[in-house]
Parts: C-alpha cells; structure tokens; sequence
C-alpha cells in the first residue's frame, strides 16, 4: 500500500486525540454540577396550625420577593435559595427550627412571625451571631437590645397606647374587657399592659380581664359571659385573626352587642372570613396601609395575586419588605453572613412597600400605625394611631 | 529536515487513525443508539406518567363526585323532612361517610343551624363571609376554594348546596384522601412524584405531606405555566434540580395533577448504558492500540529504523553495514522490495564512488598543474599591466603637451584671422588695380582701332576735296555755255573737250564713288566700335537679364579687335544657344579675360577657336588656343589671386582668378584642359536659369 502522507499529516496528533477523549470525559461527568452555589436564607414561622395564616402570608410574601430578587440577577450572581422551617407556634419548635437552620448554613434567618416565638427563637440565634430579621414582632420587649435581631415592623408600644386614647376618648367607652391569647404571651400579654395602663391612667376602668389558650379551642362562652357581667362598655381581643373571628361571633351569637377591639395581630382576610356579620364595625389597630396606591405597593399586590391566587394581608407585605431589606444588606456584604449585622444597622430611608424607612442601630424601625375599621365586609382606614 | 521533528512517529498516526476511524465511529454510533433509546424512553414515561396523573384525576373527580351525591342526598332530606329527621340523617350519613369532616346546615343568612358533628361552640356562627359562598348557584353544588382545616390540618373544600326552602347545607370534605393515595403511588412504583395543586398552585397533595400543610404554592413551576397556557413544557425547574413531568387537569376544579421524574434518575440508567458503550470502545481502542503497537514495532518500525541506519552510515560512507539488511526481519513484500532495493543502491553507490574517487584524484592533479600555469599567466599579465600602466602615465602627459600645443594654435588662428583680414583688405586694393590695368589696355585697343578708319577717312577726304575742285572748274566751264553765243559753242565745247582730258574726268569719276563709299565704310567702323565698347562696358549694370550669349562673345572680340587680330585669327564655330540668365558685363568681362589670356598665350601668329553649344539647362562656350599651354604643375594653381605666368609687370594675375569667381558666382564653373607646347582650353559652363539663391 503506497503511504498517503499528505492525508496522515491532516489527522491530528495522538496527543490531541488523547485530549480530546479526556476533555469529553471530564465534560460528561461535569456537565451536571455547573453554576454557583446559592445563598441559603432561612425562613421561620407558624405555617400550620389555627394560626397558621400570618405564617402562610408571611412565607408567601418572602418567597415572592426571593423570586424577584433571583429573576434581577440574585446576589452578586448568586441565586437566593430560601430553606423554610415550620415553627408549629411552640417556643420549643421554634427553637429547634432556629437550631436546623443555623446547621443548614444560612446566612441569616427571616422570621419569626409572632413575638413569642421569636424571644424563644433569639436564645438560640443571638448566641451564633446568626442575623435574624422578622416581618410582623413588634413586642416592645425586643426594641433597643443591641443583638442580632432586626425587624421591619413597629413597635406597637405607641401605637397601643394611642389606641388607648382613642378608644377613652373618642369611643367614649369608659369600663373596657380584654382577653388575651396566653400561647402568644409575649405579645397578647404586653400589649394587653401596655394597653390597659395608659387606658387606666386615662381614667378608665378595666372592667374584666380573660385569657385563653389557642390550642387548647376553648368554648369561649363562659368567659364571655363572665366579662358582659363585669359591665364592660367595649372589648378588646388580643388574639390571632381565627379567635378573633370566633369571639366576635360568639359575642353576637350570645346576642351582647358590645363595640369590639383589636390589635395588628388579627388584621387578615381571616378575621373577615371567619367574622362574618360579627366584625361588622369592628375597630382594630392596623400596622398595613392596605389603600395605599405607590406602584411598588401595586405592583406588589398585582403579583401576589397572580403568583398564589389570593389577595395579600399585612404579614405578606411585611415579609416581603423583610426579603428586600436583608437582599439589599447581603449584596453589600457579597452573601456573606460576615458585617451583615453592621450592614443592616446602616439600613435608611429604605423604599418599603407602603413607605420609606430607616433600621436603627438597635435594628428597630419607626413606622406609622393606623387605625381602621371593618366596613361591609372590607378593612377601611379611619386615621392613624401616632 | 527541520520539519521531521513535528511529524508524528508512526506508532501515534496508527493509533490516531486507529481513534478516529474505530473508536470515535463507535462512540458516536453509541451516543446516537443511546439518544434514540433515551427519546423512546422519554416517550414511554411520559405516557405512562399521563396513565398515573389520568387514574388520580379520576379518582379525585369520583371523590368529589361521590361527595356532591352525598351532600344531594342530605339537601333532599332537609327539603323534604323537618329538622329532627335531618339531624338524624345528617348523623348517620357523618357517620357512614368518613370524608366529610363537617356537615353544617345554614339559614338564608348563612348562619349555622344543624353542625355534624355537634359543636356547641359553632352553632350560630355566621359564615357568610366565607369566600366562594355566595356564587352558588340552586340545585347544583358547587365548590369552594381548597383550604386547611383548622382542626384536621388536612386541605379541605366545601361543599355547598343550595336549598329550595332557603339556606344551603355545607359539607366540608377532607381532601386528605389524595395525600394517601400519592403516598401509596410513591410507595408503589418507586419512581413517580405526584402531586395535587389547586387552581391557584396551593399543593393539596404532595409526596411531603408537611408542604401541604403549609399550604406551599408551587404556582411558579413552569408546568403550571404550561398547563394554563397550554403550551407544552416537558422540562422545568422543581426547586435546584430539572424535571420532567406530565400533568392533568381536572376539569370540575382546576386542580392540577402532576407526576414529574428528576432528571437526574431518568438519566441515570442510559448514562449507565452510554458509560457501556464508551467503555467497550476503550477497551477495544486499547486492546487494538496494544496489540498494533507491538506488531508495528516488530513489522514496520524495527525494520525502518534499521534501513535509517544503514542509510546513515552509507550517508558516512560505511559500505560494511549493507549485509545487515538481509537480517531484517521482512514479513511482507514491500518492505523486502525496499530492503533489496536498497542493497542494490548501496552496492551501485559503491562503485561509483570507487569511480568518482579515481576521477576525483585525476581531477586534483590536472587542478594542480593548472593553477601552476595560470600562476605563470597571472605573473605576465601582472607585468603586462605594469608596462600599460606606464605608458597610460606618458600618454597622460602627451595629452597635456597637446593641450598646451592646442592653446598655442589657438592664438595663432586668432593672429592668422587677423592676417586675414588685412590681406583682403590688400587684395581689394589689387583687384582695382588689376580694373584699371585692364581698361588701360582696353582704351589702347580702342584707340588702334578708331585710329586706322579716322586716318583713311580723313586722306580720302584730302582727295575728294581735290577732285570736287576740278570738278567745279568743269561745272564752270558748262555754266559758260548758258551766256555765249551759239556760234562760240564749238570751241567752248573743245575747250571743256581738253579740260575733261586733263583731269581725267573717266577715272575721276570712278575714284570718286569709290573713296566715298570708302569713308562711309569706316564712319560705320567708328560707330560700331563706339557701340560695341558701350555695350561691353555696361559697368554698374548688376542685374540678372536673359541674354545672347554670342553678342557677348561678338562685341568682345570687338572691342578686343587689334588686341587679337595682331597675333590670331579667331574662328567662331558657333552651336545653338539659347538665350542665358546672367549678368551680361560681367561674364563679358569673363570672355575678354579669358580671350585676353588666349592671346598672351600665343607666340607669334596663332588661332583662337570659339565654340559653343548647350545642354538642357546648361550652356557651354569653350575657348580653344594653340599657344604655349599651361604646365601641369601650374594647372592646379591657375585660379589662385596673383599667380601669374607672365614676367613682372605684364599684370598681377588676378585675370583668371576674376573670372573664377565671377562664374561661380553664377552657379557656373570654368573647367581647363592644357598641354604644354600645343594649346589650352577653357570651357565656360554656366546654368541656362540662374537659382537665385543669394
């Protein structure tokens, strides 16, 4: 056979062969794993349960913002993944949730969604120097503690007390009921207090106190009865949006019309839902600007319905408000969990949903509260409660 | 040479071809079976997920079927019988029928009448403001959005019947049902995910019951996208990973079922089979790889590298290592061909290099001799060029002596122009000289001439005077016989008789006509003369006229007349001339000149012989003597100013040398022919037309 040199000098060398085969190999084992690791952020709340709904919300709202942040190119490129733990609205769960995610590599936590939960949660985070940020605590408890706990949302120490003033002063009601949820003591009960000595100190009469356990779904006629023979002029619940719901109705099955109050905590479609006839008129303390007409509130509201087919309540607001505050604090820091604190810390005049505002050192933050009513089956804005 | 080292050693162009040709070929048939495998398998799963989703959608439509059956049955009851029998009824239906949870009875204003089970709590609760309540339509059941029980934690839905009468009964249906069929699918096959979504996305049954609980929405996969849209998407993101899924929707609800595989798993089993393929290609690669290499090695590389090294050491001119080459191993022909080839080359190389080496050794000799010899060469040429080299050095000053010498001339033509000019200036004053001369001889000429008529005229005159004067005596005489008598007449007549005897009256008579006509003869002699001289000496006349050249020639010898009679005579054989354009005075001066010549020419009594005639544009007159000619030396020179034959004083020899130039000046020539002792000849030739060049 006469050699064909010309055609075995185009052949490429074994060396680029044996490249070749090696490259391929290495592409068809490597092909799977491509892409940067993503940020894990925790996320923390009661998601089932009777109270389940402010968790949901809350969920929601940061997973909506978890997916706009992504689609906008993450954080310094890398994807945001949430790592979501159910904290059963039990302190103990709470905490082994906390426990799950600090183990699960997150850089900070975005939660808990009710103040109980949340002091429980912060014995466990505080001590890891883990970020936690909630949507919806807004225990006075929490506020000017240098640790490592943020919030989005108020304080209701003022606003509870401006409540009192209005429910003195311009309800006219002199001698005032109030029950509590005690599975949410850390809120239910400070407010309560914090209520009752600036109504007290107002020159009105707490006329009967009661307390119930949530989980416990108590018949809550006995203690209604007890409360309408204290002669109360109103009553204030300070319980979730389900019990809320449950009280008032039981009120107008018990036929005792008495004018009903309540905090931020049951400001959901739930009370509404559930109410029925019964929260007809219904006057509430109110920390979500629910009318507000901003585009970012627009459009928030226009793609949380479309993405979960309901209408979104205040924790879903909050929570993703919560999303966007610890986004913007993580790109600075490259998603890293190192100086998120201080970056959070330097959070102002941040472009919120309903408003702007500003963290401070403490990781408190200052905004409006209102106070609104329900009205034909809707929540309707009377004022604000500043 | 240099490009060897890039090329590949032929064990690695096997093996590449080997790769290309074999492996790659395989493992691109593999990839290719493993593909169509895989897109059938796709197929196949797909399928069989629509079975899956299909069978759940059928089991959640009879679900809610059978509850809405159930839920008519109690309306019927509460429309037809009064409360104690409905509470009865809705007791033993609760009862019998596990999935509704709740069955409620409400009023026109939704509050709650009969509550299955009893719940004193709930009774007269208000549930008009719960969602999807209140678009129900009569007769029909409708049903709600899905939501979490607070009491089971289990999605549920309501189910709401109107009532003719007013009212509605509500059964809330626990949906908890789909999570234990989900698990059992999952438990079952092992590979499938399914999942329930409501028409919002909310999961109502999922493989992690606990995401249902928590009412997870997974409205953001893109199979829901797809199943709303209907465009079809097989392949979508669930959480980090890629899915391929299929999915139903049911069609009372919006619900969605969804039964989706990572990709990953379904992947699995045909990566394993492509590593399959790609590992027996290897090993066959290899094992080819491995038996080729030593086969090549033994067959072609051993074999070459042995010929490179007998062609290296034939290339060193060791003739020795040749025979080797029988020892190689051959085990097909070409190569022995090649080996024998080689040998055959080497011996042929051998001796011709045992031939080029005596050549070679001749050649050095025959070099050797040569450069002797051209040593020699060289060594003459060298003084060769010494000796030229000296010469130029001589012929370099020659050069300047001649310049030098140049120079000198140079002046002298300068002082010879200077000359020059001072002898034309001379000869100018000779030729008027010469002028003079010549009319000085020519009035001597005319002199002779008018002198002889003048002196007979004059004698003839004497004599008639003489004649006249016996005459009238006569006349006298005759007078006398008018007045005498007639009787005297006789003796008169006697006596005039004697008086005619005594003068000779008859030869008087006679001599008288004659010496008459006598003198006339010489008055037209002078008249002529004086013309003739009038026409010669037309001086001053300088134009161009056409003219007879004979008259020329006629008054010439004319005016010339004793000059020549005394010594010639002058025959004129004249031919036919035409008439010639010319200046008449000056080639008249010409004839004289040259006649004049003629004349001085002849020694005692001679002949001059004129001649003319013409050519087509030229006319000749030729002037022949018979005198003493011109000797040869002198023939040359005749023309020259001043050279003259005559002794010193008989003129200064510009005669011919004028008439030279006077017929050249007209275009003309004058050409001699002499011999000494018999004669010369002069031919004048002169153009019939004058060019009037200057």
């Amino acid at each position: 056979m006469p050699p064909k040199t010309p055609q075995l000098r185009k052949t490429p060398s074994f060396r680029q062969a044996l490249a070749f085969l090696l490259t391929s190999l290495a592409g068809l084992s490597l092909s799977a794993c491509s892409g940067k690791k993503p940020v894990l952020v925790g996320f923390v709340a009661q998601m089932t349960g009777t109270q389940a709904e402010l968790g949901v919300q809350e969920r929601n709202g940061v997973q909506l913002a978890v997916e706009k942040i992504n689609t906008e190119g993450g954080i310094a490129g890398r994807k945001i993944e949430l790592v979501i733990r159910d904290d059963f609205g039990i302190p103990e769960k709470a905490q082994a949730a906390d426990e799950e995610l600090i183990k699960a590599g997150v850089v900070a936590i975005i939660g808990h969604a009710t103040s109980g939960q949340t002091m429980a949660g912060l014995k466990i985070t505080n001590p890891a120097k883990m970020v936690m940020i909630s949507p919806t605590v807004s225990s006075p408890a929490l506020s000017g503690l240098d640790d490592h706990f943020f919030r989005v949302y108020p304080t209701f120490k003022d606003s509870a007390q401006a409540f009192a003033e209005y429910v003195y002063k311009t309800g006219g009601l002199k001698r005032l009921a109030v029950i509590h949820d005690t599975d949410n003591a850390a809120y239910a009960k400070t407010y309560s207090t914090t209520f009752s000595e600036k109504y007290v100190a107002l020159g009105g009469v707490i006329s009967g106190e009661g307390s119930f356990s949530s989980k416990a779904r108590p018949d809550f006629s006995p203690l209604l009865t007890r409360l309408r023979g204290g002669k109360a002029e109103g009553l204030l619940v300070i319980a979730s949006d389900i019990d809320t719901a449950l009280i008032a109705q039981k009120t107008r099955i018990m036929d005792w019309k008495i004018p009903l109050f309540t905090s931020a905590w049951a400001q959901t479609e739930t009370l509404i839902s559930n109410g029925g006839k019964a929260v007809e008129g219904l006057k509430l303390e109110q920390s979500y600007a629910l009318s507000s007409s901003t585009p970012a509130f627009v459009e928030f509201r226009n793609s949380y319905q479309s993405r979960f087919g309901n209408a979104p309540s205040f924790g879903a607001a909050f929570g993703y408000e919560a999303a966007m505050v610890l986004a913007k604090a993580l790109k600075k820091t490259g998603g890293s969990s190192a100086k998120l604190k201080e970056a959070l810390q330097e959070t102002r005049n941040f472009q919120g949903l309903m408003d702007n505002f500003s963290l401070d050192q403490y990781g408190d933050v200052q905004r409006p509260f209102y106070l609104s009513g329900i009205e034909n089956g809707k929540f309707v804005i009377l004022g604000k409660l500043n | 040479m240099t490009k060897d080292g890039l090329l590949p050693p032929l064990r690695h162009v096997f093996l590449s071809l080997i790769l290309f040709r074999v492996f790659l070929p395989l493992l691109a048939t593999g990839i290719g079976a493993v593909a169509g495998m895989s897109y059938l398998g796709l197929k196949f799963l797909q399928n069989q997920q629509q079975q899956v989703v299909q069978s759940l959608s059928r089991i959640v439509d009879h679900h809610l079927d059978h509850g809405g059956r159930i839920l008519d049955a109690v309306a019927r009851m509460a429309e037809a019988s009064g409360e104690k029998n409905l509470q009865v009824f809705m007791k033993s239906t609760w009862e019998a029928y596990g999935y509704f949870d709740t069955l409620y009875q409400l009023d026109e204003n939704d509050n709650i009448v009969l509550i299955m089970p009893p719940e004193p709590n709930y009774a007269g609760l208000d549930m008009s403001n719960l969602p999807d309540f209140k678009n129900v339509s009569n007769k029909n059941y409708s049903i709600s959005r899905p939501f979490i029980s607070v009491r089971t934690g289990a999605p549920t839905v309501y189910l709401v019947r109107k009532l003719a009468k007013g009212g509605s009964v509500v059964g809330e249906l626990n949906l908890g049902v789909f999570q234990k069929e989900i698990d059992r699918i999952s438990s079952g096959l092992g590979k499938d995910f399914v999942f329930i979504m409501d028409q919002s996305g909310t999961l109502l049954a999922h493989p992690d019951a606990a995401q249902v609980k928590q009412q997870t929405n997974l409205s953001n996969l893109g199979i829901f996208h797809s199943m709303l849209t209907g465009i079809s998407e097989d392949f979508y993101a669930y959480g980090q990973e890629k899915v391929l899924g299929s999915a139903t929707r049911v069609e009372k609800t919006g619900w969605l079922i969804v039964n989706q595989l990572p990709l990953s798993v379904f992947m699995v089993s045909y990566a394993w089979i492509f590593a399959l393929i790609f590992s027996a290609s290897l090993a066959i690669w290899i094992t080819l790889a491995w038996n080729l290499r030593k086969r090549i090695q033994r067959h072609f590389i051993a074999p070459l590298e042995q010929l490179s090294r007998s062609a290296n050491s034939l290339a060193m001119g060791d003739f020795s290592q040749v025979n080797t080459l029988t020892t190689i191993p051959s085990s097909f022909a070409e190569l022995r061909k090649l080996a024998s080839d080689f040998q055959a080359m080497s011996s042929i190389l051998h001796a011709r290099e045992t031939d080029q080496q005596s050549a070679h050794d001749e050649l050095e000799i025959r070099v050797e001799k040569r450069t002797e010899e051209l040593f020699v060469i060289n060594n003459n040429l060298q003084a060769t060029t010494a000796r030229l080299q000296q010469s130029n050095q001589e012929l370099h000053s020659e050069i300047a002596e001649r310049r030098r010498a140049q120079a000198l001339l140079a002046q002298k033509v300068v002082e010879i122009e200077l000359a020059h000019t001072e002898l034309k200036n001379a000869q100018s004053q000779m030729l008027q000289q010469e002028k003079m001369a010549s009319i000085g001889q020519l009035a001597a000429g005319v002199a002779h001439e008018i002198n002889n008529p003048i002196g007979f005229i004059n004698s003839n005159l004497g004599t008639l005077r003489n004649y006249v004067t016996e005459l009238l005596d006569v006349v006298d005489a005759y007078a006398g016989c008018h007045s005498c008598p007639p009787q005297d007449m006789p003796a008169l007549l006697g006596r005039i008789q004697v008086m005619k005897q005594n003068i000779d009256f008859t030869f008087l008579r006679e001599d008288i006509r004659k010496l008459i006509d006598e003198s006339m003869d010489g008055a037209t002699r002078i008249k002529r003369i004086v013309q003739d001289l009038r026409d010669f000496s037309r001086i001053g006349s300088s134009e161009w006229i056409w003219t007879d050249l004979h008259a020329g020639l006629d008054s010439t010898l004319n005016v010339l007349g004793s000059e020549i009679k005394d010594k010639a005579v002058v025959v004129c054989e004249y031919g036919t001339l035409p008439q010639v354009e010319c200046i008449p005075a000056q080639i008249n001066q010409v004839f004289m000149n040259l006649l004049l010549n003629a004349t001085q020419a002849i020694t005692g009594q001679g002949r001059i012989t004129i001649r003319s005639g013409s050519d087509a544009d030229e006319a000749w007159i030729s002037i022949t003597d018979n005198g003493k000619g011109i000797p040869a030396e002198a023939i040359a020179r005749i023309f020259d100013p001043f050279f003259t034959t005559r002794p010193v004083g008989a003129g200064i020899g510009l005669g011919l040398s004028v008439a030279h130039g006077i017929v050249k000046n007209h275009g003309g020539k004058i050409e001699v022919m002499s011999q000494e002792g018999q004669g010369s000849t002069f031919i004048i030739r002169l153009p019939i037309r004058h060019l009037h060049t200057t």
